[in-house]
């Protein structure tokens, strides 16, 4: 490796102010103003932590909450578990794997709009799933505007858009290990399920620690399929933290109240990456 | 199921508890919104341009050079990605507020590019990893500089991570629609998902709310250039994907 002196810092200067811009910048604005109260042409004054008791007094933000556990722990076990599958899938079948891989990428790459209308127009009362409902148990499900069902279909199609990204994390983990060590345990006489449980399984952990780290802060993060398809659901049965925050800025303009929300969020983010990491370490 | 849900896209431009086939959908999805698909052009473009240019210097610096703080980057870059803070988007209506620089579509581009930067730095120190250092210690005995290093041989060599970072890019902007709707407010800067709400919300014979047909049609439009681009580059994507080093966990 060449040795200079300042130059690799000239290199690294672009990529660390954009990034700077758009995620640190962002952070300390959210972070100073949710120690105000700052209307829509920033005027603002001080309030100290008044935002942050009122969060916690917010019955719709505590609801919220909620949603968040079902939205967020469903997607990461659909996420990581098909992703896993989808990965131990194509390992074996070499044939056609860059096909279905290319279609297994499709969903990821849709807009958000896209899919969120695909599963309107699945799950409405006239759709598909409810005629197929219908022809088994002659009942229909008004899924998207009750408010038990709509926060499971917003995970389900959450779950399907991102899956083809977890997938490729343990493709490229399956693709790590080397051939001999599956094919000295096939020697010792492992059989496939046991060959997958004690070899292959161990071996890929820190890629699926990866996936579910990415997955519950990305999902915690996201709402743009929430926005699309339910708009905070049936009584708020789909807001979760990040689309409240949402909601509060663009439609009640409390921009004070939404930092509050965003911090909060941050610091949410930073706890599961954390305790992710430290079981992870216990585990690998 | 995928095979479903990706078709049903398309079916649904010609029944939605009308029953009529017809193409007029798509006429008025893109009588509507046809004029941001250049929009959504224009800033993919511009966050393509500047990621190619930051994140390949960043990378090259970051795989080629060992200096105080490498390690700490390449983590900060770690968490950068791990860590979407899509919901800092309060910050960014704020910072851009404050700057004035709202309804800039080259600010748009910014954040899009800066969206992708983590992954894209990534996938070049993965790549540039590969590349045998022979090569251009061979060029520094004949003289050259490091920027001449960089652009007259790492560059042309690393050919497929660039096509992997230029769609990884152009996939992260055009697709993006929160930040989008948050920093572009007038209606001729609207990029192409705003456009197609705009239009499918503004269809008042069918009582408000958003038309879904109409909406369906303009997505298959949309789709159009993400499915040409995935079918063309599947592989420089995988490539990407796979060779960034995953394992920095």
């Amino acid at each position: 490796m060449q040795k200079a002196s300042f130059l690799p810092f000239f290199f690294i200067v672009p990529a660390l102010f954009v990034i700077c811009l758009t995620m640190l910048l962002p952070i300390l604005l959210i972070t100073a103003s949710s120690f105000f109260d700052v209307s829509i042409d920033l005027n603002y004054r001080f309030i100290g932590i008044e935002n942050f008791i009122k969060m916690f007094y917010d019955t719709k933000f505590l609801q919220s909450l909620i949603n968040s556990v079902i939205f967020v722990g469903g997607s990461i076990a659909g996420h990581c578990i098909f992703g896993l599958l989808l990965a131990i899938a194509l390992m074996s079948s070499v044939k056609f794997r860059e096909i279905y891989r290319g279609i297994a990428l499709i969903p990821w790459f849709l807009c958000d709009i896209m899919i969120g209308v695909c599963f309107i127009i699945l799950f409405t009362q006239f759709g598909v799933v409810n005629a197929v409902l219908y022809s088994l148990l002659k009942t229909r499900i008004n899924w998207l505007l009750s408010p038990e069902w709509a926060i499971w279909i917003v995970t389900l199609a959450n779950i399907w858009k991102a899956t083809s990204l977890y997938m490729c994390i343990d493709s490229s983990g399956l693709a790590s290990i080397p051939k001999e060590i599956i094919e000295s345990a096939e020697l010792d006489g492992a059989v496939s399920l046991s060959k997958y449980r004690y070899v292959i399984l161990p071996l890929i952990k820190p890629f699926v620690l990866l996936s579910l780290i990415v997955s519950a802060v990305g999902t915690f993060n996201y709402f743009g399929l929430i926005l699309v398809m339910t708009r905070g659901g049936p009584l708020g049965s789909t807001t979760v933290p990040a689309f409240y925050m949402y909601k509060q800025t663009l439609e009640y303009f409390q921009i004070g109240y939404a930092s509050a929300i965003g911090v909060f969020i941050f610091i949410v983010n930073m706890v599961i990456i954390a305790l992710l990491r430290r079981a992870g370490a216990g585990l690998i | 199921m995928l095979f479903i849900n990706s078709l049903t896209g398309s079916f649904n431009i010609f029944s939605v508890g009308l029953h009529t086939f017809s193409l007029e959908r798509y006429f008025v999805a893109i009588q509507g919104s046809g004029y941001a698909y250049i929009n959504s052009l224009l800033v993919a473009g511009a966050a393509i341009g500047i990621n190619l240019v930051v994140c390949s210097l960043a990378g090259y610096a970051l795989a080629r050079f060992r200096f105080f703080g490498r390690s700490f980057f390449m983590y900060f870059i770690w968490l950068t990605y791990a860590m979407p803070l899509i919901s800092a988007f309060v910050g960014i209506f704020l910072l851009f507020k404050f700057l004035n620089l709202l309804n800039n579509l080259f600010a748009l581009a910014l954040v899009c590019a800066a969206m992708s930067t983590p992954v894209n730095t990534w996938m070049a120190i993965g790549y540039f990893n590969t590349i045998p250092k022979e090569i251009e210690e061979a060029a520094l005995v004949d003289g050259c500089n490091v920027l001449q290093i960089i652009f007259q041989i790492t560059l042309p060599l690393s050919a497929p991570v660039l096509i992997s970072m230029a769609t990884y890019t152009f996939f992260m902007s055009w697709n993006e629609f929160i930040i989008a709707s948050i920093l572009i407010t007038r209606k001729e800067l609207f990029t192409y998902p705003l456009a197609l709400l705009y239009v499918s919300t503004s269809q008042i014979a069918y009582g408000g709310g958003i038309v879904y047909s109409i909406v369906a049609a303009g997505s298959v439009i949309g789709t159009l250039p993400v499915i040409v681009i995935v079918l063309f580059f599947r592989k420089y994507l995988v490539l990407g994907f796979a060779g960034g080093g995953y394992k920095i966990v």
